[in-house]
């Protein structure tokens, strides 16, 4: 069974890059690939029933009206389960033990190291 | 007559009385005078009239008194003869004819009446003319007023001193102390003249001749017209004096007033002379703080713009950033599908890779190109010199300045967040602006909301949702842009002072107060705008910027 990955990012062009990163993985059925622009929006998708095994989120933290930061809280709030990862351009310590505090899975800095990416989630599956 | 009866009487007794002792002592007085005058008149000639006149009128005076006859008729005899002497027979005669009446008859009272006088001399001049004038009043007026002119020297003395005196006082030009000396000299004159009337009006008491006194009475008059016309001199001269001194005190206070007038004017000049040259000196001074100001201005017009460019630094970094992570991606992944290709033989496999290279190469360019847009801008932002207008998408630029601000601000506040909602009109034409200054104008505009939102974040408010509205659209030739937030607002107050310079709501050092300023004067100066604000405080804030289409 594929892993469901939400990636949340206020940039269009995450999708294109992420489809192509994970292009393997997502032709191998390995991984399963959705997307979201804002806050609101990810926690729509996860509301869908046929969502429900979206099981890792990665977030974006710098997004106009809801942060990566509100979103971390709200889903570890309604959705223990699930891993969130946050993803940030701004690589300071500050948000790093923000989100670790918040229940962050993991946290990665732009540019992202799509490498380590790719192992950190395939191996937590 | 009557008086004549007691002069007789008194006369007898006091020979009555003084009968041998002193009475046959002064007649032999008499006497030895008469001779010795006569005798002295014999010896010396004219040299001794005078002496002779002198000793002969002594006689005569104490003849009368002791109504010595002899005495009397011999007195007029010399006294004749010394007229004679001189070569005056008129005079001369007239004494003989005296002599021969009271030889005539002895007992007949004497015409002449003498005042005693201090000395010889005053007798003299007392007496003699007054016989001379008797004399001379029936025969020749005019002559013996010439004799009288002669013999009677102090009234003609004073006289010509008084007719001097009014020639010298003639000239108004005289001055005060000159006309004081001619008061006191008028003055003394005058006691000298009534001194000597006074005199003659004793004389004229004693007189029984009525032609003696008739010619003293005249005298007296001719001499109180003197005093008179004299008095009436003095009093001219008092008026001019008056005169004068008033006139002098006028031409003193015109001085005194003229030199404060004179030395009101100098204080005046130096003061007006201090104050050009203060005048001078303060308007180099202004000149000076003027170009001060004019480069202070400049430089905080250039902080300003430097602060607001430094508030963005971090969100610039975030918007290159983002970009150029796209690029590095995009032209990653290409390598990775171009070695796919390399070692693919399926032609579908391969075509569809291709598709994709198509699709990174354009993602590549695109981000590049948008880095460079950023660059681009922020270079524009910071420079100062002014740009040109160009037609430009005021959609986009919005959406490129509210980007920027918001992470500008992202990457300052960890807290802040914001909902941006954007209904731009894709209608809109493209608007001739200078880009940079538009640009700094949203840029402003979205700084100011984002940081009133921020504050309001800070209040923790449960149910405060943070909200950007920002949206065009077009009315009729105008295009209208609203950027409104839910921040805190503001007062009516500083609603009036918004657009004032230097005018700031932020603590100090956070805001120059050239923001809005600058912001106005970019849109309504340079781009023939509009620019409203409405807000409610604790609720909203709303800019509305109206520009022409061209």
């Amino acid at each position: 069974m594929a892993l469901r990955i939400l990636v949340v990012d206020d940039e269009e062009d995450v999708e294109l890059l992420f489809r192509q990163r994970f292009r393997k993985e997502v032709n191998d059925n390995k991984v399963n690939l959705h997307f979201a622009n804002s806050g609101l929006s990810a926690l729509d998708i996860l509301k869908d029933v046929s969502h429900q095994d979206i099981i890792v989120i990665l977030s974006d933290i710098n997004m106009p009206g809801m942060t990566g930061l509100e979103l971390l809280e709200k889903i570890k709030a309604q959705y223990p389960n699930k891993k969130v990862m946050m993803i940030s351009a701004y690589g300071n310590e500050q948000y790093m033990n923000e989100a670790e505090q918040k229940g962050a899975d993991d946290f990665f800095t732009k540019p992202v190291d799509f490498k380590l990416l790719k192992e950190k989630i395939l191996s937590d599956i | 007559m009557k008086f004549d009866k007691i002069r007789i009487l008194i006369t007898l007794l006091s020979v009555f009385i003084s009968i041998n002792s002193i009475f046959s002592q002064d007649i032999a007085t008499v006497d030895e005078l008469n001779a010795s005058a006569s005798a002295l008149i014999q010896t010396n000639g004219t040299e001794s009239i005078a002496e002779v006149r002198r000793m002969v009128t002594k006689s005569l005076s104490m003849s009368i008194e002791l109504n010595y006859s002899k005495g009397e008729i011999d007195a007029y005899n010399i006294m004749a003869e010394t007229y004679e002497l001189e070569g005056n027979p008129q005079i001369a005669l007239k004494f003989r004819k005296r002599a021969s009446k009271k030889q005539a008859n002895p007992d007949a009272p004497s015409n002449v009446t003498i005042v005693k006088p201090k000395t010889i001399e005053d007798f003299a001049v007392s007496t003699i003319p007054n016989s001379a004038k008797s004399q001379a009043k029936a025969a020749q007026p005019k002559e013996t007023q010439s004799i009288v002119s002669e013999e009677v020297q102090q009234p003609i003395e004073t006289k010509k001193v008084v007719q001097s005196k009014s020639s010298v006082n003639k000239p108004i030009e005289t001055t005060s102390g000159n006309t004081e000396k001619q008061i006191e000299n008028k003055l003394t004159e005058i006691e000298e003249k009534q001194k000597l009337i006074e005199q003659l009006q004793q004389q004229s008491v004693n007189e029984e001749s009525d032609s003696l006194a008739e010619i003293r009475q005249a005298e007296i008059a001719k001499l109180q017209a003197e005093t008179e016309a004299a008095q009436s001199q003095i009093e001219a001269l008092r008026k001019e004096k008056e005169n004068n001194d008033l006139r002098l005190k006028q031409q003193q206070y015109l001085m005194g007033f003229l030199a404060v007038i004179v030395v009101l004017m100098l204080i005046f000049v130096f003061f007006v002379i201090r104050q050009i040259r203060a005048k001078n000196r303060a308007n180099a001074e202004l000149a000076k703080a003027l170009e001060e100001l004019k480069s202070t201005q400049e430089q905080l017009v250039q902080k300003e713009k430097l602060a607001s460019l430094g508030q963005l630094t971090a969100g610039i970094a975030h918007e290159i950033q983002n970009p150029l992570n796209f690029v590095n991606n995009f032209a990653d992944l290409s390598l990775e599908l171009l070695q796919e290709i390399k070692e693919s033989s399926d032609l579908e496999d391969i075509k569809a890779i291709a598709d994709d290279l198509i699709q990174n190469l354009t993602k590549i360019y695109h981000h590049g190109k948008r880095a460079d847009s950023i660059v681009k801008n922020m270079l524009q932002h910071s420079r100062e010199q002014k740009g040109a207008k160009e037609p430009t998408d005021l959609n986009e630029l919005l959406k490129e300045f509210s980007n920027l601000a918001y992470h500008g601000m992202r990457a300052t506040n960890k807290d802040f967040n914001c909902k941006i909602v954007q209904s731009l009109d894709a209608t809109i034409p493209k608007v001739s602006i200078v880009k940079q200054d538009l640009g700094r104008v949203f840029l402003n505009m979205f700084n100011n909301s984002f940081y009133s939102i921020n504050k309001k974040i800070a209040l923790n408010i449960d149910s405060y949702l943070p909200a950007l509205e920002i949206s065009t659209h077009a009315e009729g030739d105008k295009v209208k842009i609203t950027i409104k937030d839910n921040g805190l607002g503001m007062s009516e107050e500083v609603k009036q002072k918004l657009f004032h310079p230097f005018f700031t709501t932020k603590p100090t050092g956070e805001g120059t107060g050239l923001g809005l300023s600058i912001s106005h004067d970019i849109i309504v100066k340079l781009h023939n705008g509009e620019m409203q604000v409405e807000s409610k405080e604790g609720e909203f804030a709303q800019f509305e910027i109206t520009l022409p289409k061209q």
